[in-house]
């Protein structure tokens, strides 16, 4: 059993402005009608009522635009500058279970022999108190995929919201640190608080499941890959790019130079395997040439190929991609056209 | 941590002509350590940089060794080759890599090979070839077909000539298109299966060409009665960072970068978009 308290609603902006002191806080704030990941200046513009951000925090940890270094050339060649990479710890509260889950599946594509530093040592510096949906929206899944409404893992500190008080559990030595901040602040956990807690996740559960096995989905697709529909999706696509950016596991990016002044630098961007020059070569040969081809590489990709290579399914059901895209693919829709079921 | 982005100092040795548009660069790393330390095997390739203008995944074309340098076959078709063309002999460029998997060469010991190539496709595979000459009873017959376009595209001309010289040996060259001088065959390099009785007995196939070659010659491979695992082949993707991240080389769960460039015709025939 995790170690757990409970913290007193009214204690909440104190802990983070505790926590301000020391760490960049990162937190939900409301912001033109929407709600977006955005570094605090002051405590009290943190949002709590929200369902989940429109964007998810995967930018702070792979910028839609990074620098990765800077380059001078010459008559002798060219030197490399890598970028200082910030040291200033910083607190991502508020992120919901089905981001956290997300990034613990982008470790797994950036860790490995050939860990890329840049993603890895914001992953380190970061610490994220995660706070449980108790009221999912209807666009959520994370219940039929594992990664939500609640957590077991992956995170440092979750939050989940009772009755005048939260319920503070601790995953790891860098949320114990948080804790121990503002220690006055908490008190241990009650039993009662604890079998509240598991009542509300309980319920929770109920709203973000949907009746599909992912697994079970993942078998199915493989049997639906000459399937019509998908050229009919494939049709529908607008090649925007826009699931893939909203997306928190979607991680491909581009690399490309800029000079400016005389001074370079490399930079990677978020790319998107919908759009044609995807996999368009030098000398203008594309392996993946249509739309129903590209829209086929985005679903397998998350519900076979990743599945296949890394034993997780790259979806976290957060739904951003079926009601914020343009196009309104439904993964419901696909749920549904795939296995034949209501 | 090694930070697997960051391209190290390579210089240009010398250059050669291969045809109008094609050149071979051979290449030492400035860092003599690192040249020392840069051991690759046939099929593996290099991220080049050409720092302003990009970075491009490019097949050694030469047989790994004790010469000291490596070799880059390029033909100029997009941004970064058309500034690695501008070069001369001693600038410098940036290398990454060797990235990916390589020829399985263990498997090709004791065995007759036919290697097919099509146009620029005789670049990786002439890595290969080459260590197959240097350790030649370790190999069966070798069939080398080569197709270009033209007869002003045919790669390596020189060391097709020395090739063919090579005991139990033989080499077949076509263009799709001849010309005036050109005395040689004519078609497309599936023609010259009928030149020739390629033996599937103990015989490894190694092609490497456009994708529409592959397709073509595959089955013919097929249908002389190859079996699927014997076809090896060897692809080309868009890679942006050749160890597994960008995303742009994904071919169903194998990445290329990682998994391939190489692999067989089994592996390969139900991934989507791979051939």
């Amino acid at each position: 059993m995790t170690l757990a308290w409970e913290l007193d609603r009214q204690k909440l902006l104190p802990w983070l402005e505790a926590l301000g002191r020391e760490f960049e806080v990162i937190a939900p704030v409301k912001t033109h009608g929407e709600v977006v990941f955005t570094s605090l200046s002051d405590v009290s513009q943190v949002a709590l009522d929200y369902e989940n951000t429109l964007v998810p925090p995967k930018e702070f940890f792979l910028p839609p635009t990074e620098t990765m270094f800077s380059f001078t050339t010459n008559k002798g060649g060219f030197n490399i500058v890598l970028p200082e990479e910030e040291d200033r710890r910083r607190v991502i509260f508020g992120i919901r279970p089905c981001d956290v889950t997300a990034l613990s599946i982008l470790d797994k594509v950036f860790s490995g022999d050939q860990g890329d530093e840049y993603y890895l040592s914001k992953r380190e510096r970061s610490v994220l108190v995660a706070l449980g949906c108790n009221r999912p929206a209807e666009r959520c899944f994370c219940g039929s995929v594992g990664a939500g409404p609640s957590l077991s893992d992956n995170f440092d500190v979750l939050l989940t919201e009772l009755d005048g008080c939260y319920f503070v559990e601790v995953a790891s030595e860098k949320g114990t640190e948080l804790i121990y901040k503002a220690p006055s602040l908490f008190q241990e956990a009650s039993e009662e608080a604890r079998k509240k807690k598991e009542g509300v996740v309980e319920q929770a559960k109920k709203l973000a499941t949907r009746p599909v096995d992912p697994l079970e989905m993942a078998r199915k697709m493989e049997a639906h890959f000459n399937d019509s529909r998908w050229a009919q999706l494939g049709e529908r696509c607008l090649e925007c790019g826009g699931c893939t950016y909203l997306c928190p596991t979607c991680y491909c990016f581009d690399v490309v130079d800029r000079v400016k002044d005389g001074k370079g630098s490399r930079l990677r961007c978020w790319d998107c395997c919908l759009v044609p020059g995807f996999t368009r070569m030098a000398g203008g040969i594309n392996p993946r040439d249509s739309a129903k081809a590209r829209i086929k590489q985005r679903f397998y990709h998350k519900w076979a190929y990743f599945v296949a290579r890394f034993g997780v399914l790259q979806c976290v059901g957060c739904g951003r991609c079926s009601e914020t895209a343009l196009c309104h693919i439904d993964w419901k829709e696909v749920f549904q056209s795939v296995t034949g079921e209501p | 941590m090694k930070n697997p982005y960051i391209p190290y100092r390579a210089v240009i040795k010398t250059i050669r002509d291969e045809t109008c548009d094609t050149r071979t660069f051979s290449l030492v790393l400035q860092d003599g350590k690192r040249q020392e330390e840069f051991q690759y095997k046939p099929g593996q390739f290099v991220e080049v940089s050409l720092l302003g203008y990009g970075e491009s995944p490019i097949s050694l074309a030469s047989a790994p060794g004790k010469r000291g340098y490596f070799e880059l076959c390029v033909r100029r078709v997009g941004r970064v080759t058309e500034a690695l063309h501008q070069l001369s002999e001693n600038d410098i460029v940036g290398i990454r890599g060797p990235f990916g998997n390589g020829f399985p060469i263990e498997e090709m010991v004791g065995r007759n090979l036919v290697f097919v190539s099509g146009g620029l496709g005789l670049a990786p595979l002439r890595s290969l070839i080459n260590t197959v000459f240097a350790n030649r009873r370790d190999f069966g017959k070798v069939t080398i077909l080569y197709g270009a376009r033209t007869p002003d595209d045919l790669l390596f001309q020189g060391e097709l000539a020395v090739w063919e010289d090579r005991n139990n040996t033989e080499v077949l060259v076509t263009v799709d298109v001849g010309s005036g001088y050109w005395q040689g065959n004519v078609g497309v390099v599936t023609t010259l299966f009928k030149k020739t009785a390629v033996s599937i007995h103990n015989t490894i196939a190694i092609v490497c060409g456009p994708p529409i070659m592959f397709r073509f010659v595959i089955r013919e491979l097929l249908k002389i009665g190859f079996p699927e695992e014997s076809i090896i082949l060897t692809l080309e993707r868009l890679m942006k960072c050749g160890v597994g991240k960008c995303g742009h080389c994904n071919i169903g769960p194998k990445y290329v970068c990682l998994d391939g460039p190489v692999f067989n015709y089994k592996e390969l025939k139900d991934l989507p978009d791979a051939l």
